[in-house]
Order: C-alpha cells, then structure tokens, then sequence
C-alpha cells in the first residue's frame, strides 16, 4: 500500500524543504516511485532543489486547487534533473512562485478538500509508492489535513529554545490524530553538543523518537540548495542517517 | 506574531469557512469517528466492507464491533462530516469536503491549540542556540 509521509516543523528555517528534497531522492534511488508535493503555498522552495525553474512551471498546484489544471498536470517527472542516476521516479508537484497566485492564496484561501482529493488521485495515476508533503510552517487547515492523513509524520526542530514550543504542540496534535508513527528530526546540532545526549533529552522531553541528531553542515551550507545533498554526498554522515530516518519512516 | 502563524485577509464572518470539516473537529471527535473520518479523507471514498476491513486493520487488539462502528457512523452523518449512498452492506461512503481555509479559520486555529499550554509549560530539553 502506498505510503503518505509529511515533513513539518513549526517554525520556518529547520530545513524542512531540504530534508523532504532528500528523503525523496533516498527514497526514489532505491527504486520506488515517489511523489513531492510543495504545500508551502505561501512560501514555496523545493522545486529549486529539484531544478525545476519557473519557465518550465506550466502548472502548479495553486491551478489544480483554483480548477485550472487537474493535479497530474502539476506533476513533474523531475528524475533526470536530480544529477545522478536514479533506479525509482520523481514527481515534484510544486507550488506557484507567481506573487498573483500567492496573494489569491492568502486573499481567498481555498477548499482544502481539493488536497487529499488530489493526494489520492496521484498516488493512483502516478502508481506512487510515496507521497512526500512538504507542509507550510505552523498550523493551518493544510497542515491538520496533511498530517491526519500522513502514514508517517517526521517533525524537523533546532536544538533551539524558539523550537521547543512549537514542536511540543505539533507532537501533541499530530497525536490526537492519530499519526501511526512519528519521529522527530534534530537538525543544525551545533558542533558543541553530543548527539547521542541530544538524542536521549529529546526523546525523554516528547516522549516520542528521535530518528536522527543532524549537525550542522559546511557541505550542505555551501550547496545552498543548488542541488540534492545526499546525491551530491553520498557518503557523507548525514546522507547516511537520513537514509536510516527513510527507512524508520517506511516501516 | 511569529513567522508560524498565518495571517491571510479574508472576511471574518464568512460563512463558507464553518462549512465543511476541519482538522480542528477531528481532533475533538471520539476515537472511533476519527479513525472513520481518517480512513475517508485519505481514500476519498470507501464502500462499507472497504471501510470495515480497513477498521479492522487498524485496531491494535479486538477491532471495534459492528454496532459501534454503525453508531460512529450514524454520528458522522448526523454532524455532516460524511455522505452515504446506499443502505448497509451496499452502502458507500464519503468525506464531507473539508472546510475552505482563511483569516478566521487560522485563529481558532491557535485558540483551539491553547488547550496544549500544558505542554508549552515545561522547560526547554535543550538550551538555545539562537
């Protein structure tokens, strides 16, 4: 049975886009299709890791919600943009970048209904194993929506104060919704902490798993999300534990 | 306000923003009704042995019994949460379109939340960074 997985933080900035980017690449490597779906709608992001520029953005996902498009016109098969061989598939659904269709979005809203409509359809039509969504910060309609019918939800923090809280009340909501499994990523961990006493005060403070303590990263400072890190790293310790975060949130 | 919460113009008295279901709800809905609203809004629709089966694959121990299930979904129905076609085993079921999004439905949004303060009293796990 195919899998929808959400990617969530709270607060913006925790790597949210980068890790969704690169647990579809991990994902798609081994041989699976995989959908990415940008819910950013207010602020979209990931299609430029995937390369996906906006000349070749015929549609977006804000045409699908408005009844331009259906949602399989928005999907692009990004697979051989990603600078590296991959065995699955890679459909990126991403928002629009256009500022009119972002001032529709906060102006009017729209029916959230379209979404999961629109998840199902491309798990169907794409023959999707997983569907990535790369959620807005915070907690909209979108988000409950997403994350109440997520197989699998990963919640990005900083070890840093401001994320504390926000983080707390996401673990809680996506409980009473019932996510079958939820983990909790740790990213940007300064160099001055241990990881695995990270890791333990974490798991102790939300009662829930921590897949992986990330440090932070030249290497991923300098790609500036010119590309997909664990393809351009492959063998880099992050690439490594985020390919142990897709399998945890695979089983 | 911080860059989490979600400011969006909008009419505050809107009528179309209580229409429909909302995460919200869901999350207030008894455990049985929400596992059915779960199962609905990831599949769109479902038949009533569909739903059953799937019910049943979700249940940790014993799955619910049928009159359980019925009640739920006599209860979801009632709300407007679900449509129905048909009658019992025939029967199809749907998810009520989920509410459309604004300025209005994104503070209730917070003040629903206030009831985890609970959580946001504890301290820190780690100390700050920035």
């Amino acid at each position: 049975m195919s899998k929808i997985i959400s990617i969530h933080s709270f607060r913006g900035g925790t790597g949210k886009s980068n890790t969704s980017a690169n647990l579809t690449a991990i994902l798609a490597a081994q041989g699976l299709r995989v959908g990415v779906v940008d819910t950013d709608i207010q602020s979209p992001g990931i299609h430029v890791l995937f390369g996906l520029d906006e000349d070749h953005m015929t549609y977006s996902l804000n045409d699908y919600i408005y009844g331009k498009c259906d949602i399989k016109q928005a999907a692009y098969d990004v697979t051989a943009q990603v600078g590296a061989p991959i065995k699955g598939q890679i459909y990126l659904i991403p928002s629009s970048i256009k500022v009119g269709d972002i001032s529709r979005f906060l102006r009017e809203g729209f029916d959230v209904g379209m979404l999961n409509e629109g998840f199902e359809t491309l798990i169907q039509t794409l023959k999707l194993d997983v569907l990535i969504v790369d959620t807005h910060p915070g907690l909209n309609e979108e988000t409950l929506l997403s994350i109440a019918i997520s197989d699998a939800l990963a919640i990005i923090m900083r070890p840093d104060s401001q994320d504390y809280q926000g983080t707390s009340v996401t673990v809680e909501v996506a409980r009473k919704l019932d996510v079958p499994r939820l983990v909790i990523i740790v990213n940007k961990a300064p160099p001055n902490l241990d990881p695995a006493a990270l890791k333990a005060q974490v798991e102790k403070a939300y009662n829930a798993e921590v897949a992986a303590v990330l440090p932070h990263s030249d290497e991923m400072m300098s790609l500036a999300s010119s590309g997909i890190f664990v393809l351009r790293y492959p063998d880099h310790p992050i690439t490594l534990a985020l390919k142990q975060v897709a399998t945890r949130l695979m089983e | 306000m911080t860059d989490s919460v979600n400011q969006r113009a909008g009419p505050d008295d809107d009528p179309e923003q209580d229409a429909g279901v909302s995460g919200l709800k869901l999350m207030e809905l008894p455990p049985v009704q929400r596992k059915i609203m779960r199962l609905l809004l990831r599949k769109t629709q479902l038949s009533d042995g569909d739903l059953r089966t799937a019910l049943a694959a979700l249940a940790e121990g014993e799955p619910p019994p049928r009159e359980e299930c019925d009640a739920a979904l006599a209860a979801l129905r009632d709300q407007g949460w679900l449509q129905q076609t048909g009658e019992a085993e025939a029967a199809t079921y749907r998810a009520q379109r989920f509410r459309k999004t604004a300025k209005a439905g994104m503070s209730r949004i917070y003040e629903t939340l206030d009831l985890n303060l609970e959580s946001l009293k504890k301290p820190p796990p780690a100390g700050g960074t920035d």
